[in-house]
């Protein structure tokens, strides 16, 4: 088999320990992104170290893509330290406040631009903070390519790629050939925190960093400009109710209670 | 779709897209299923325009924006799309969300629509379907769902004993999933099943968002949980604090009671 080259994209997510709800700009409901509060989204992770796992087997080298802010060269040092041969970062003023079609538009081109000759794209099957599951079949779309979603586990052979995917009611067995886009679920790899040999032998290896023009971007397709949507409101759902407290013992708590839900007038037995 | 013509989202959206084309719709709207999921996007990536993901709520603004409510962060906030200048409108509705309706009030078509012939770049080799769960938890009319607060076997037996009793369904939390007391698809929440019962049992449950996002159209809320701090409480419409061990055998005494 050729060599095989993969390239993961990543996005650098606000670490769900934090609390969420005061990351958020009130004016423009968008994230305020701190370095300390950001991790690497947790299954683009699983998308890199099921990379890390072909290569073991298959060979090849492995490209990191992600696009955000300049703070996000520290997580794309993490994925260099985890097995990541390349790491680049799309860091443009006109690329922020994207959604997932400006995002794939450009993520698109810098797959052009960085690796024109790729086999196999991966990404999480959804991000921790947006979770609309969209990138990775839109980025397919700009690429001409089919998308396996929501895949569990792969076998490679020659350039067909055999993959067991997860529906909502079943499991799926498909196949298609590279050049080809998988997105991951939690299942396909195991990912581990770096060790020292790791972090070591990863210091020669630099975040390159892309701008629009590099990668040869319309500005119109970019940013705010190239996204069809737009969020407009961010709130906290309201899910208060009537919130009676029934206080007695055990026996009369239950017979107060069905007393009240049998007055509710719902069929319920 | 014939069954031999099973086809992943992202062979299907080009034929699609092209319909969208020569139809020019306002608003399209797909179930957020597996396929829905990466069908909606990939036709929106060819027709150039916004789509947006997992709605729970569709709405129209006096300037006539669709408003498309989805979850954001996990299910813990929710965030208002709009596309103010593209169309169509597209958008993936989440199962659940709306209430089914048995009867057809007013006109509309079903058409049949003859799709062009395409190149289906992946070949669907063979799905295997797991046995269905009991009682189908998105039809349930009372579902009684445990949280991580039911720590052990008794706790379970008689939540599933309640939900027999009850005609009903059982349902779970993310942990208790993650704990292997239910399977994957009894999870209730953002990143589970949104369900719309007459009634809600949470058993053990503390309430988090994630988790009551699923059961936000739920018609009554009955919370038991140890923890009189338990968020749960003001979510719930009738709430009984106190240990489950005790409180589950006397609704389940009762019910025999009244069977009787």
């Amino acid at each position: 088999m050729r060599s095989l080259n993969m390239v993961v994209c990543v996005k650098a997510v606000p670490d769900p320990k934090r609390k969420w709800d005061t990351l958020v700009d009130p004016k423009t409901h968008t994230l305020v992104r701190k370095v300390t509060d950001q991790i690497i989204n947790p299954l683009d992770r699983s998308a890199l170290f099921a990379a890390v796992d072909i290569k073991r087997q298959y060979g090849g080298r492995i490209t990191v893509l992600s696009m955000g802010p300049a703070t996000v060269t520290a997580n794309l040092k993490e994925a260099l330290a985890s097995g990541a041969d390349r790491a680049f970062l799309l860091c443009d003023q006109h690329l922020a406040g994207s959604d997932t079609l400006a995002t794939s538009y450009a993520l698109g081109l810098a797959v052009k631009k960085t690796s024109p000759d790729f086999g196999l794209i991966l990404c999480g099957a959804s991000s921790l903070d947006g979770g609309t599951a969209q990138v990775g079949p839109q980025l397919a779309v700009q690429l001409g390519l089919t998308c396996i979603s929501n895949v569990l586990s792969v076998e490679i052979e020659e350039s067909l790629i055999v993959a067991r995917t997860a529906m909502e009611h079943s499991y799926l067995k498909v196949e298609a050939l590279m050049p080809l886009l998988l997105t991951v679920t939690s299942n396909i790899s195991r990912p581990r925190p770096p060790t020292l040999p790791d972090i070591v032998n990863a210091r020669g290896k630099n975040v390159q960093l892309l701008s629009a023009e590099d990668i040869g971007a319309q500005v119109e397709k970019t940013g705010v400009s190239g996204s069809p949507t737009r969020t407009v409101n961010l709130f906290i759902p309201d899910t208060r109710r009537k919130a009676v407290l029934i206080n007695e013992s055990p026996s009369q708590a239950v017979e107060i209670l069905m007393e009240n839900l049998a007055k509710s007038g719902k069929q319920l037995t | 779709m014939e069954q031999e013509e099973r086809r992943l989202g992202t062979d299907l959206a080009p034929v699609i897209a092209q319909l969208v084309k020569e139809r020019r719709p306002s608003l399209f709207l797909f179930g957020a299923t597996s396929m829905g999921r990466d069908l909606a996007p990939a036709v929106a990536a060819y027709c150039d325009t916004g789509c947006a993901a997992d709605l729970c709520d569709l709405a129209r603004d006096d300037a006539g924006n669709f408003l498309q409510i989805a979850p954001a962060f996990g299910g813990r906030m929710m965030a208002t799309v709009i596309t103010p200048l593209m169309r169509p409108v597209i958008a993936t509705v989440r199962p659940g969300v709306f209430e089914q309706r048995n009867s057809h009030p007013a006109g509309g078509d079903v058409e049949t629509v003859r799709l062009n012939h395409y190149r289906a770049r992946a070949r669907i080799l063979k799905e295997t379907t797991p046995p269905p769960c009991e009682i189908g938890l998105s039809s349930a009319k009372v579902v009684v769902a445990g949280g991580a607060g039911v720590r052990d076997d008794t706790g379970w037996e008689m939540i599933k004993l309640l939900a027999r009793r009850l005609n009903g369904a059982v349902g779970a939390t993310r942990s208790a999933v993650d704990e292997g007391r239910v399977p994957q698809e009894a999870m209730i929440g953002s990143s589970g099943r949104s369900i719309r019962p007459d009634l809600y049992i949470a058993i053990g449950i503390s309430g988090d968002i994630h988790h009551m996002t699923g059961v936000r159209e739920a018609g009554l809320i009955v919370a038991v949980n140890i923890d009189a701090s338990a968020p749960i409480f003001s979510q719930a419409d009738y709430g009984i604090v106190g240990d489950y061990h005790t409180i589950l055998p006397a609704w389940l005494q009762a019910l025999q009671t009244e069977q009787c």
